[in-house]
C-alpha cells in the first residue's frame, strides 16, 4: 500500500497542481474577455455577444479545477474547533469516516457527470457555434480528479490507523493562499 | 421531502467536514435515504448551473484586484497617507491603523485579506510604538470588518446572488454603515488612548508633506472613485467594474509604480483562482442545497418556529441579530450568508423588512462574527501574524466589538441609516 500511495501521491500533486495553475491562466484570460467586451461597447460601440458566455464558462472552469488541489491542500472552509478537543485515535477514524463520505458524493457526482454532458449534446450555447456539452467537459475531468485524491486521502487514514507511529500527513503541500 | 439533509448537514460541519462537501452530502444522502437518487443528476446540475453566473465574476475580479495591490505595495502608500493626515493626535497609529482598513475598503472587498496587509505593516510598527502586540492585533482584526462592509465587498456579492437583489444598491447600502463603524472606532480608540495614554506617533506634518503622501496614494485613492463612480453612475455592472479595477491595479503595480515584474504576475493570479476557486465552488453547493430548502419547505418551518415565538417585528430582529451573532462565532462569514440568505431572508421580508435593509443587517453581522472569537477568521489572521495568543487578543477586542454590536443595533432599527443612499441613487 506504501508504494502504491507514493506513486498516486506523485500524480495527484502533478495533477492537481497543473490544473491550479491553469485555473490562474483562465482567470486572467477572464479579465481580458470582459475588458474587451467594454471596450467594444464604448469605443467601437458594437456590443460582443459572446464574451458574457465564454467569461462565465471560465469562470465555472476555475473553480472545477481548483477543487481537487484544494481538496488534497485542506484549503477548503471548515470547522475544526469541536474536533480538536478529541484524542488522535478517535480524530483519525472520523477523518477517514469524513473522507469515505466525500468519496461516495465524489463516486455519485462523476457517474453522473457522464449524463450531464451527454445532455449538453442537445443544447446549443447562446453565442458560438457548438454545444454546451463542450462547456460542461470540466465536470467529469474534475470529479475524476477529486476521485483520485479522494483514494490517496483515505490510503493516507488508513495507513495512519495501522502505522500510527509514522507520519502520513501530505508532505508537499504547497500553500499558496495568504 | 424530509429535513434529515439539515440534520445531516449540521452533524458534518461540526465533525470537522469542509462546508463544500457537507453542503453537498447533506443533500445527497438524504435523498438516498429517501430512495430518491433520481435527483442527483438535479444536484449536479444545480452546482454547475449555481455558479454560472455572470454577476457572480464580480468577486474573483475583486479579489485579484485586492492582490494585485497588495503585492505591489500599493497598501503601503494608503498607510503612509493615513499617517501623515491622522497620525499626530493621541494613539496615532491605532487610528492610523483604523483609517487605513477605511481606505482599505474600498480597494478590497475582503476582511481576511485587510487584517492580513494591513496587520503585517502594522502589528510589528505599533508594538515599536510602545502599544502591547495583543492590541494592536486587535484593533487590527475590528477594524479589517469594514473591508467587506464599505463596497466593493465579496459577501455583498455572494448575498445579492443567492438572494437576488442588486448587486450596486447593496454596495450603496453599505457605506454608511462601514463609516459609522470607522466612526464609532476612532471615538473607541480616543477614549482608550487618553485612559491608557497611548503614544503620539508622529509631530504633525506639514500640508506640503500631506500633499506628496497623497500624490503618492493618488492611484490607490482613486481606485474606489472609479469603482463606485462606474457602477453607481450606471457606466458599468459591478462585474465590469471589478474587472476595471483588477486591469487598473495591474497597469498601476507594472507599468506606472513599477513594484511589480511581469514575472511577479503568474503566482498572483494562481493564488486569487485558487482563493475564488474555492469560494465559487461553495457558491455552486450553496445554490444546491437553496433549492433542497426550498423543496422542503425549511424557510417556511423556521418561520413558524420564530413567529411562534414572538410576531412583534421589533423582537425578531433582535433574535435574527443574537442568532446571527452566535453563528457568525462558529462559521465563516460566505458560508453564513449563502446557507442562512435563503433560510431567514424569505420571511422578514415577508413581514415588511426592505431586502436591502435585510441584507445588511445580515451582511454586518456576519462580517463582525469573524472578529468574534473562537472561531473567526480575521481573528486568526492577526493571531498569526502578532503571534500573540487568541485569547489575549479576544480579551483587548472587546470595547470594539461592544461599538461594533451597538452600530448592527443601530442598522437594524433605523433602517434609513442602509436604505437612504441606495434610495437617493434609485436602487430601492
Amino acid at each position: 500500500m506504501r508504494r502504491a500511495l507514493i506513486y498516486l501521491a506523485k500524480v495527484n500533486a502533478a495533477s492537481c497542481k497543473a490544473a491550479r495553475n491553469l485555473a490562474g491562466l483562465l482567470l486572467i484570460a477572464m479579465v481580458v474577455v470582459v475588458i474587451l467586451q467594454i471596450i467594444f461597447r464604448y469605443l467601437l460601440n458594437d456590443s460582443l455577444i459572446w464574451p458574457e458566455e465564454v467569461s462565465k464558462t471560465m469562470m465555472v472552469w476555475t473553480a472545477f479545477l481548483v477543487a481537487p488541489w484544494a481538496y488534497r491542500n485542506g484549503a477548503n472552509v471548515r470547522i475544526e474547533m469541536f474536533v480538536d478537543e478529541f484524542s488522535p485515535f478517535l480524530r483519525s477514524i472520523l477523518k477517514l469516516f469524513l473522507n469515505l463520505l466525500v468519496l461516495w458524493i465524489v463516486v455519485v457526482f462523476f457517474k453522473e457527470s457522464f449524463g450531464f454532458w451527454e445532455r449538453g449534446l442537445t443544447v446549443r450555447a447562446d453565442s458560438l457555434p457548438f454545444q454546451v456539452a463542450w462547456f460542461y467537459s470540466i465536470v467529469p475531468i474534475a470529479f475524476f480528479l477529486l476521485l483520485l485524491v479522494g483514494v490517496e486521502q483515505i490510503m493516507r487514514d488508513l495507513l495512519s490507523l495501522l502505522r500510527p507511529n509514522e507520519n502520513w500527513e501530505i508532505a508537499d503541500q504547497d500553500d499558496l493562499l495568504i | 421531502m424530509s429535513l434529515s439533509y439539515f440534520w445531516i448537514f449540521v452533524f458534518l460541519l461540526a465533525a470537522g467536514m469542509p462546508v463544500v462537501f457537507a453542503l453537498l452530502i447533506g443533500p445527497g444522502l438524504s435523498l438516498t435515504i429517501d430512495g430518491e437518487q433520481v435527483f442527483h443528476k438535479a444536484l449536479l446540475s444545480r452546482l454547475y448551473n449555481g455558479m454560472d453566473s455572470f454577476p457572480l465574476m464580480a468577486l474573483p475580479f475583486f479579489v485579484l484586484a485586492g492582490q494585485i495591490m497588495n503585492s505591489g505595495g500599493i497598501t503601503r502608500s494608503i498607510v503612509d497617507f493615513s499617517q501623515s493626515m491622522i497620525g499626530h493626535v493621541r494613539g496615532g497609529l491605532a487610528q492610523v491603523n483604523i483609517c487605513s482598513s477605511l481606505l482599505f475598503a474600498g480597494l478590497s472587498g475582503s476582511a481576511v485579506a485587510d487584517a492580513s496587509a494591513l496587520g503585517k505593516i502594522f502589528i510589528p510598527a505599533m508594538h515599536q510604538n510602545g502599544y502591547s502586540r495583543s492590541f494592536a492585533a486587535a484593533i487590527t482584526a475590528a477594524s479589517s470588518v469594514i473591508g467587506p462592509i464599505i463596497p466593493p465587498s465579496g459577501i455583498m456579492i455572494l448575498y445579492a446572488f443567492i438572494m437576488n437583489v442588486s448587486v450596486a444598491g447593496l454596495f450603496a447600502a453599505g457605506l454608511v454603515p462601514g463609516l459609522m463603524i470607522a466612526a464609532g472606532l476612532m471615538l473607541m480608540t480616543n477614549y482608550l488612548a487618553r485612559k491608557r495614554g497611548y503614544p503620539v506617533a508622529n509631530r504633525r506634518a506639514t500640508w506640503p508633506e500631506r500633499g506628496a503622501a497623497f500624490k503618492t496614494s493618488l492611484p490607490a485613492l482613486l481606485t474606489p472613485v472609479i469603482l463606485l463612480g462606474g457602477i453607481f453612475g450606471g457606466v458599468f455592472t459591478p462585474t465590469e467594474a471589478a474587472a476595471v479595477a483588477a486591469a487598473y491595479a495591474l497597469i498601476i503595480t507594472v507599468f506606472v509604480l513599477r513594484t511589480l515584474k511581469l514575472r511577479d504576475l503568474f503566482p498572483v493570479f494562481v493564488s486569487s483562482a485558487a482563493q475564488s476557486g474555492i469560494i465559487l465552488l461553495l457558491v455552486g453547493a450553496s445554490v444546491t442545497f437553496a433549492w433542497i430548502i426550498t423543496v422542503s419547505g425549511l424557510a417556511g418551518t423556521v418561520a413558524d418556529g420564530m413567529l411562534g415565538i414572538s410576531q412583534n417585528i421589533l423582537v425578531l430582529l433582535l433574535l435574527l441579530n443574537i442568532f446571527l451573532l452566535l453563528i457568525g462565532m462558529f462559521l465563516d462569514a460566505g458560508p453564513a450568508v449563502l446557507v442562512l440568505g435563503p433560510v431567514l431572508g424569505p420571511m422578514f421580508i415577508d413581514l415588511g423588512v426592505h431586502p436591502l435593509h435585510f441584507a445588511i443587517v445580515m451582511c454586518v453581522n456576519v462580517t463582525v462574527g469573524l472578529a468574534t472569537p473562537p472561531m473567526g477568521l480575521v481573528l486568526f489572521v492577526s493571531a498569526n501574524v502578532s503571534g500573540e495568543k487568541l485569547e489575549k487578543i479576544a480579551w483587548q477586542m472587546l470595547p470594539f466589538l461592544a461599538v461594533e454590536i451597538l452600530i448592527i443595533f443601530l442598522i437594524t432599527y433605523f433602517p434609513e441609516i442602509s436604505l437612504a443612499l441606495p434610495r437617493l441613487l434609485g436602487f430601492a
